[in-house]
């Protein structure tokens, strides 16, 4: 059997599950107290804020815990349909009607379990509401709300696509945590709904409103930021066209690998930022420099070498940049300590630092100069590993070759136009030059890391060979547009 | 009497502050605001204040907002006597500092006493004029119960009392635009104060039902509205911050002296704030001043560049980025801005280039004479008299009486 009749089979076998829960459970409930419960879920489920990427934040559960403390699991199982016409309305997400058949049933399932917990553990630690005891019957129903919850719907991603059921249900963890404030919350929902009124529940829904106003606010600021950020870098990439582009590049592409690596949310979103932002200082170098047309003599590299340096003392006060500025400064720097501006070691370099150097090279390589075409990913990948250990960090150079693959990541080469060109072609990548070229230190952006170096060092391999190749391509074939006109 | 006014403001926070706190006794509300905590309860509150102390909301211009103050308006709400709160909202702030090792600041301190000192007297003066006490009618338990009248006095007193007091406490300009800055400290205010206002009603109404699991579930809305609010002021701050560093990139050409964009917003900031602008004008004009050198980042390097066509080429870099167009408008306009009206961009505008050329042509006040002969250069260049006349007060304050 394939796939996709597996997952139809587990899908319709869930519902069938669900259905008999409902059906056993409509009886027993009374009409306007399951209306309420299904409308407060349908509330609950439309405004399910996106917190971040892919993690909804809704107070669903504590609104079918409440269900299982006032009305017992029947009322809870009723309630969960309340999610069927919140499906259709729902600005985030899918609007298949399978996957509204299968999210109603796993609520529905979850809330069964839940309410036969909490009615299990009552029973058999007695105690009055709101004693310790209810209160741990509450957590432990809370507890297999999510477990169920969490394992239905990790194996459904499971099916679906190809990942591991073990690898969905990774993030179990973090979601048990956050139980502990839903089960405080349902607590206190109930105290105000049996022991005062409907009313009182105003006061707890003014701060639970305001945290909602405070995320969305932030997530339409974190997109003003980027705009910002972005038109920034753009403004200074202005200048120099062969790197245009090449920030934003560096910036996605090290996102990704960062998610390969497994890093954390915040931190692959400070890396964004500061990827975007690793060669800001080269607005401190002089642009002749920059658009040199041949090698640099020992003063105007010790100038280019200032940019990550420069970078820093423009960043150096935005706060939560701060934590990650290391990226900054150390761009340029290698494991083996062969790099600048600091000449710092493999242990200083943090992970995300380390990932940005790979793919700033990688990205430097894959894109089209104008003295030479884009090598292919291959070709690329070929170099980086060839560095790895000395240059790069090995686990980083196979994160990176990983993501490359995984989203089909492809060489830039479309950007320079005609009229830069002058008529004239791009040449492909001149091997013969590479060679007969080494020790010539060069303007380039990116992979020239340890420029300085190569000459005690020629185990560093193709990357910096094949960098000083271009800069020996620079001298034959570039001309900076100024020159031109 | 500049240097007077803000002495007597405070005296007079003081003054009522202390008299509300007095209506207490004199209102005789014991009764109806009787005293439902145990000394154990007192405590636990104790603790509860201490650990919120440690848990501030961050605003957007890095002030710290405590949240400690929704235990001690639930503790007021439940009978406490303002003693009682006084000893517990200042000791939570000593403790907090000592645990978290942070220097105490006394005036921190008496704001926390006098604050809950002040509150406990507005829930008195409602539990006196208000309604009588709210209580779930149930069969089953203890009901929960609230004092409706002392509820909305005290969220009045969150809401409106404190950030009043505290933005007359800390002026130091005297009582120019005092209205106005009260305003704009109250709304700056708001949605913190909401939610300590309506935490601090929800811990008065459960604690007869919940007791000591009152305090650890009361404060879970809140702190969800703490981490909503802190993360949006973090991305503020980060957004300004970037702004800041944006305004190095000219500094970084070499046409530009050092930290000119931060000094010339520094100085813009005081002289539109001299001006009475309202705080959304100041902050365009902050970050017009920031970044009123941009354009060179899109002319030819290393050319000195004439101020039109900085201004085009600046406004050009900042209406690319979509939410700044209040200010690329305002850097803009510096190219004519002897020709604009005084509102919209006229006014900011004129503000950034006379702190600009104050900046570079007189940075430091070694030389009067040179300060002098800009401000002159000034009058007759930008025409407006008002902003050379606050931009002459702030860089000396002798100054003012000359040019009258």
């Amino acid at each position: 059997m394939t796939g996709p009749q597996w997952l139809t089979i587990y899908i319709a076998s869930t519902a069938l599950c669900a259905i008999l829960a409902v059906v056993w459970a409509v009886p027993r409930v009374a009409l306007w107290p399951s209306l309420c419960l299904i409308v407060a879920v349908f509330v609950a489920e439309r405004y399910a804020s996106l917190l971040r990427e892919q993690v909804m934040a809704s107070l669903t559960n504590v609104v079918l815990l409440v269900a299982i403390l006032l009305g017992g699991p029947e009322l809870a199982v009723v309630g969960a349909l309340g999610s069927v016409p919140a499906f259709f309305v729902r600005r985030h997400g899918p609007r298949k009607a399978r996957n509204a058949l299968f999210n109603t049933s796993q609520f529905v399932i979850s809330a069964a379990a839940a309410g036969a917990t909490y009615d299990a553990s009552g029973a058999l630690l007695g105690g009055a509401f709101p004693d310790g005891r209810t209160l741990l019957a509450v957590a432990l129903a809370a507890v297999v709300y999510s477990l169920t919850n969490y394992s239905l719907v990790a194996g459904v991603v499971a099916l679906a696509t190809s990942d591991a059921f073990s690898d969905t249900f990774r993030s179990v963890g973090p979601a048990l945590a956050l139980q502990i404030p839903y089960v405080g919350i349902a607590v206190l929902t109930v105290v105000v709904v049996e022991r005062a009124s409907w009313w009182g529940l105003l006061l707890m829904a003014v701060p639970v409103l305001i945290a909602r106003h405070g995320l969305l606010a932030f997530q339409e600021l974190d997109q003003a930021y980027e705009r910002l950020v972005r038109s920034f870098v753009t403004a200074i990439e202005i200048k120099d066209h062969y790197t245009r582009g090449h920030s934003e590049r560096v910036s996605e592409l090290s996102v990704l690998v960062a998610e390969e690596l497994g890093v954390g949310y915040e931190e692959r979103r400070i890396t964004k930022y500061a990827a975007l932002l690793h060669d800001v200082g080269k607005i401190g170098v002089p642009l002749c420099i920059i658009n040199k047309p041949g090698p640099l003599d020992d003063a105007e590299f010790a100038r280019m070498q200032e940019h990550p340096t420069i970078g820093v003392d423009i960043l150096h006060d935005i706060d939560f940049l701060e934590p990650e500025l290391d990226i900054v400064r150390y761009h340029h720097e290698r494991i083996d300590g062969g790099g600048y501006p600091h000449g710092v070691d493999g242990q200083d370099l943090s992970r995300l630092v380390r990932i940005v150097t790979a793919v700033d090279a990688f990205d430097a390589m894959t894109s089209t100069r104008s003295y030479r075409r884009a090598l292919g990913i291959d070709e690329a990948i070929a170099e980086l590993e060839r560095c790895s250990g000395t240059q790069f960090a090995p686990e980083v150079v196979a994160a990176l070759c990983r993501t490359v693959r995984r989203v089909g990541w492809q060489p830039t080469d479309e950007f320079v136009s005609g009229e830069l060109l002058g008529g004239g072609a791009i040449p492909d990548a001149p091997r013969e030059e590479v060679r007969r070229s080494r020790g010539v230190r060069t303007p380039g952006t990116g992979a020239d890391a340890g420029g300085g170096v190569v000459d005690t060092a020629p185990v560093d391999g193709a990357v910096a060979r094949r960098r000083n190749g271009r800069s020996a391509a620079q001298a034959g074939h570039r001309r900076s547009p100024e020159q031109r006109r | 009497m500049r240097g007077l006014a803000p002495w007597l403001l405070r005296g007079i926070v003081l003054l009522v502050a202390g008299l509300l706190g007095t209506l207490w006794w004199l209102l005789s509300v014991e009764d109806v605001l009787a005293l439902r905590l145990r000394l154990v309860d007192l405590l636990l509150f104790l603790v509860a204040a201490t650990v919120m102390e440690r848990l501030p909301i961050r605003l957007a211009d890095g002030r710290a907002v405590p949240t400690s103050l929704a235990v001690i308006g639930a503790a007021v709400l439940l009978g406490a006597s303002p003693w009682v709160v006084t000893a517990i909202a200042a000791t939570a702030y000593v403790l907090a500092c000592l645990i978290g090792g942070e220097q105490l600041t006394p005036r921190l301190v008496l704001g926390r006493a006098v604050g809950a000192w002040a509150l406990s007297g507005a829930a008195a003066v409602g539990a006196a004029l208000g309604p009588m006490t709210f209580s779930g009618g149930v069969d089953v338990g203890a009901p929960a119960a609230l004092h409706l009248g002392a509820a909305v006095a005290v969220g009045v007193g969150v809401l409106v009392g404190l950030p009043a007091a505290e933005s007359l406490s800390r002026s130091d300009a005297g009582v120019r635009f005092l209205w106005r800055r009260v305003r704009e400290e109250i709304h700056r205010n708001r949605l913190v104060a909401a939610s300590v206002a309506a935490t601090a009603g929800l811990g008065a109404l459960v604690h007869p039902v919940l007791g000591a699991w009152t305090l650890p579930t009361m404060l879970l809305p809140l702190a969800a509205a703490r981490a909503g609010l802190d993360r949006l002021g973090q991305g503020q701050r980060a957004y300004d911050q970037t702004i800041r560093a944006m305004s190095r990139l000219p500094e970084q050409l070499g046409s530009v002296p050092a930290g000119h964009g931060v000094r010339v917003a520094q100085l813009a900031r005081a002289v539109a704030m001299e001006l009475g602008l309202d705080a959304a004008t100041v902050a365009h004009t902050v970050r017009a001043a920031h970044l009123h050198e941009l354009g060179r980042i899109k002319l030819e390097r290393e050319v000195p560049a004439p101020r039109q066509d900085l201004a085009v080429a600046g406004g050009e870099v900042l209406r690319e980025v979509g939410d700044l167009d209040e200010v690329a408008a305002i850097v803009e306009a510096q190219a004519q801005v002897n020709e604009l009206p005084r509102d919209g961009a006229g006014l900011p505008a004129r503000i950034v280039v006379a702190c600009c050329e104050l900046d570079s042509f007189a940075p430091t006040s070694d030389a009067p004479g040179q300060r002098d002969e800009v401000i002159l250069r000034l009058l007759r260049g930008i025409g407006d008299i008002e902003v050379v006349a606050a931009l002459a007060r702030i860089v000396d304050p002798a100054a003012e009486r000359q040019l009258a």
